[in-house]
Parts: C-alpha cells; structure tokens; sequence
C-alpha cells in the first residue's frame, strides 16, 4: 500500500489545525432518526410492490408502443420510397403488361376540349374519342402498371396455395338460392333480387373476364367490365359505374356516384355525401385514399401485392398465370381468418387508374364488423353463410 | 438466514473508523440483515450514518440537500445489500456509493439551476443559508472555514481530498472507491492539496483586509469613550 503523508499530519501548522478542528461533523440532532424513518418508508414491502406494479404497467406499455411504432414504421417503408438494395432484395420491378386499346371495345362520347395540349409525344391520334384519349394518357404511366408480367409463369410466393387447392377452398356455395328478405316486392330501389339471371348465367370462361371478389364462406361477388363499364350486384345492390373522361359516374344501389377526376385526386359524391380520394404512386405500384360513406379507404397494389383496410390489412399475393386464364388473381388469409380471392380481369386493368383502383376500393373495403349494420354504408353488409339473422 | 443479533456481541466502533469491527463481525451483521433481520439493519445504520453524513457534508453537499442525499444513500444501501458478497470492505462500498451519491444529487441540483435560470427562476444556492447567522454559530468556526474551502475546490478534486485528508483512507482505497487508477487519484491529491493550501491563505487575507476595515472603525469611538 503506497504511503502518503497527510496534511494533517506534515502540513503547515495554520492547515494542521483547521483540519483537526474541523474534521468532525456531527449530525444535528434528530436528523439521523428522520433519515431513518425515511430510508424504512421507502424500502417497505408495500411500497416495493407498489413500484413493481409501475414498473411492470411502464415495461407493458413500452412493448405495446413499440409494437405500434413499429407496425407503423412498416406501413411507412411499404408506402413510401425504398432503396435500390430493399428493391433488389424483394424481386426486380416487373415490367408491366399493355392491353392493346384496340382490343377494348369503348363506347364514343363527346370530346371534351382540352386547355392544353397534349405533349407531342402523347398526342393521340386524331379522331380517337376523348374516353380513349383519356384511357390512353393513364397509359402513359405504364410503368407503374402493378400488373404482373405475362410471360413465364413466376413460382408460387411462399404460403400461396396451388390453384386447384384454393379452388376446393372456395367451393361455391349453393348460390341462386333467394332468401327470405330478398321475395320479390321486398326490395328496396337499386337493389336486385339475390341470385338474379345475371349472376346465375355466368359461365366459369365468362367469370374470368369479370371482377370477381370471393370470402371463404360468403357468396362471390362478382362485376363485369365492359369498355369502360363496370356493372353488376354486390349483395344484391346493383352497380353500375362508368368512367367517363374526367367523370366517374353511376349508381350503387340506387345511390347517385359521381365522383370528378383530376390528375391523381377525384372528389365528388356518393348518395349526397362528399367523398374524395387521392391515388399516391409508389416504388412498385399505387395506394388509394379516400372515403366512401360509411368509412375510409386504404388500397395497395403493387406488382405483388394487394392489400386495402378495412377489410383485409395482410397481403394478398397473385397467383401463378396460367395460360387461357386471363387477368389476375390475388389470394390470400386477412386478419379476420377467411380466405380471399380477388380475380381481376383485363377489362379491369384497361381502366385508367385512378377510377379502376375507386371501383375497386369501394368494391373491397368493408366497414369493421362491429359497425356493419350501422348506416351510412356503401353496400349492403356482407352475410356470411350460417349467419342467424 | 435468522440471526439474532441483539445476542451476538456488537463490534466496536464505527465502520470505516477507528475501532472498526472485524472482518467477521462486519460479515455477520451484512447477512443478518440480508436475511432481513430489521434490528441488524438498525445496528448497520446506527454504526454507518455519522461517516455517511460527515462524508455528504465533507462533499460541499448543501445543508439543505444533506437529508435527502442521506436518505438516498441509505435506500441504495437497503437495496444492494441483498447483492454484497463481501469481496470488497463494507466502508469502501458505503464510501463508493457516498461519492456516487453526491455526485448525482449534484448534477441534479446543477440541471435545477440551469433550468431555472433558463425559465428566468433564480434556484436557491447554498450559500446564503450556509451564511445564516444561526447555523454557523451551530458549527464551529473552524468547521465552517474548511467547509467553505471545500465547497471551493473542484469535485473530483474535492473527493481524493477529503477521503485521503478527512477519512484517512489510502491510495488503494481511494482508487477503489473512485473507480479510477491509482495514479489518478495521486494527481488529483497533488492538485487538491495546493488548491486547499491556496485557498486557505486567501481567506487568510481576506481576513486580515476585514479585520484591517473594522479596527480604524472602532478606533475613534474607543477614544471618544
């Protein structure tokens, strides 16, 4: 042990002596017993358990906003822009498909005069309608077409079922069976009896070329689209949407649509109440928001990827293409445990965007269960088979 | 483990003092009280509260803080009690948690201040209730003169000083209780002692100045009497 020498000790007789005097401290009086009674206060088994208490209710909250935060931070990367390695490292952007607009019958309407001109190069050919003017300069932005490419048939996603198992997943249920609210004079304007010549004469081949929304256990709904129509009955609710230049107009359920398109945002009605919606591009697709009346709405595709809230807020994967089945596919489990298949055809895809993902928006989205029979509401809420009435 | 303390014959002295207990009574009343015999802990803290009060105070704690830091110390004592295994003296882990002790509730009283002058809010110092008439008579005059030249003396400074000068630890000990090399703690002893010896002849002189100011004041009506 190494030996100082000590100022008290060796130092000058002035420092010698004050810190002889004045080493001793004594505690006033009392005081050690108040520091006593305070030490035993906060170290009492009650006051222990009381601190446990907090600190398990502080750590139970912190993992809960952590879980939030990051649930949060993971809608953020999948909206907004990646980094070329993220982008490598979930598959190369697919290059999209073209539907020839030969191929799409359009109705003729009106030309609608522009302020502007077109660009040179986007300048359709003279005497061309203004809907396919329209469907053309959406074309333009081809490359964020989400649909996936055509070619070469790409291998099932992991946890994607072979088509013929979804297939005996989704058995149809005996459909065409009218229930007992939907007889004839029972049915409110706009609505259709369930099961009606419409839906009961679709050949499969014939569904293909349609929308077609399928839950486990519910009855499929499907819509057709032709040119630049898009009808049918969603739960007896009969739609009819047609896009317009600039115009999305129609009826669900013999309530008024009419919703204005401009650019990447539509604003209008729906049954009188305001709606809106704004179509946000991203790295590999679009992502719709918006209202109909009744709830919000979230819509997500991508090239691989379909996902919309509320209703299904996991990813619904497409299927392998398979030659002569035209359109796309996406399946997948949602949050709520059913199934879903959503088939979309190549009418569908030959839409302009923004009014292609509203119909499709307005035809996925549900309310929360909890409020499904609460007005308003876009369509009639979904019945679910063995469901008491 | 019941231990029943009252029987067993108390060590002598205070901890860390002269007189200190054995190793093996000091061990013997650290496991009556992790086996939470409250009248051991009672005997610990009777033996332990004047060297922790005496070191707090030594520190440049404000008078006003010194409850609250005692109480601190006492409540990491009760708590790490149940881990001490005895591979260190029980002085030097009170003395380690003393000093760690202090230099929180310095840092803290210093955020205080800095807040408080940022919300436009003067914080109390020490100083002026270090002054009060009363408290100092309470004190000896002695006490209160090395108190003020510790308070002036740079913390880390201040604690080599007062462990090596004050609690007469060694070196070793103090390295141990500071955490830092030995010849870290010999630097810092080195410095502390001039700044001590620097600052006591300043008080020294500014002494005399005032003694010179007040003797010609008194002069005149000595000699009118």
């Amino acid at each position: 042990m190494s030996a100082l020498h000590r100022l008290r000790d060796t130092g000058p007789p002035e420092t010698r002596a004050l810190l002889r005097a004045g080493a001793d401290v004594v505690p006033p009086v009392g005081l050690a017993e108040t520091v006593r009674r305070g030490v035993e206060q906060r170290t009492a088994p009650r006051r222990r358990a009381r601190a446990r208490l907090w600190l398990g209710l502080g750590l139970l909250t912190g993992t809960a906003f952590a879980f939030g935060a990051r649930e949060v931070v993971r809608r953020g990367e999948r909206s907004g822009p990646t980094s070329h390695a993220a982008r490598l490292a979930r598959g190369a952007p697919v290059a999209p498909t073209v539907i020839p607009l030969a191929s799409v019958p359009a109705p003729e309407a009106e030309p609608v005069p522009r302020a502007t001109p077109p660009p040179a190069g986007e300048a359709p050919a003279p005497g061309a309608s203004a809907s396919s003017r329209h469907r053309a300069a959406h074309s333009a932005a081809g490359p964020r077409d989400p649909r996936p490419t055509s070619g070469v048939p790409a291998a099932p996603a992991p946890g994607v079922l072979a088509s013929d198992a979804v297939d005996r997943i989704f058995a149809a249920p005996d459909d065409a069976r009218p229930k007992a609210h939907d007889k004839a004079g029972g049915v409110r304007p706009g609505l259709a009896p369930r099961g009606g010549a419409d839906e009961a004469l679709v050949s499969p081949a014939e569904r293909l070329l349609r929308i077609g929304v399928r839950w486990e256990g519910r009855k499929e709904v499907s819509l057709a689209v032709t040119g630049s129509r898009v009808h049918g009955q969603v739960r007896g609710a009969v739609v009819d949407l047609e896009v317009k230049p600039a115009l999305l107009e129609g009826h669900i359920g013999g309530e008024r649509v009419l919703l204005w398109l401009r650019r990447e945002e539509a604003s209008g009605t729906i049954g009188g109440r305001d709606v809106a919606f704004v179509l946000t591009p991203t790295q590999r697709g679009h992502i719709l928001r918006g209202n109909v009346p009744g709830h919000g709405v979230r819509l997500e595709l991508a090239s691989r990827m379909l996902s919309f809230l509320p209703g299904c807020e996991r990813d619904l994967l497409p299927l392998p293409e398979v030659p002569g089945r035209p359109g796309t596919t996406y399946q997948g489990l949602c949050p709520n445990g059913r199934r879903l298949r959503v088939h979309l055809p190549p009418g569908w895809y030959a839409l302009p965007e923004l009014p292609r993902l509203i119909v499709l928006g307005m035809l996925l989205t549900e309310k929360e269960d909890i409020l499904r029979h609460e007005a308003p509401r876009l369509l009639p809420p979904p019945e679910d088979e063995g469901e008491e009435k | 483990m019941l231990m029943n303390v009252a029987a067993r014959k108390e060590p002598e002295g205070p901890i860390g003092g002269d007189g200190a207990p054995t190793p093996a009574a000091e061990a013997a009343l650290v496991a009556a009280c992790q086996a939470g015999d409250a009248a051991a802990w009672r005997q610990l803290y009777d033996r332990c509260f004047p060297l922790v009060h005496r070191v707090v105070v030594r520190l440049g704690t404000p008078w006003r803080e010194v409850p609250d830091v005692c109480q601190d110390i006492f409540v990491r004592v009760h708590r790490g009690l149940r881990g001490f295994r005895a591979e260190a003296r029980l002085s030097t882990w009170l003395y380690r948690i003393t000093v760690n002790e202090v230099n929180r509730a310095g840092r803290t009283g210093a955020l205080w201040r800095a807040v408080g002058a940022v919300l436009g809010r003067e914080v109390r110092s020490a100083a002026p209730e270090e002054l009060r008439p009363d408290l100092v008579l309470e004190r000896s005059q002695a006490s209160t003169e090395l108190q003020q030249i510790l308070a002036a003396m740079r913390p880390k400074q201040r604690e080599a000083f007062v462990l090596h000068e004050i609690e007469e630890l060694s070196l070793e000990q103090i390295a141990e209780v500071v955490e830092s090399p030995v010849e870290t703690v010999k630097s810092r002893l080195k410095h502390a002692r001039s700044d001590f010896e620097r600052l006591r002849r300043q008080r020294q002189m500014q002494a005399a100045a005032q003694a010179a100011l007040v003797a010609p004041e008194k002069a005149p009506s000595g000699g009118a009497r």
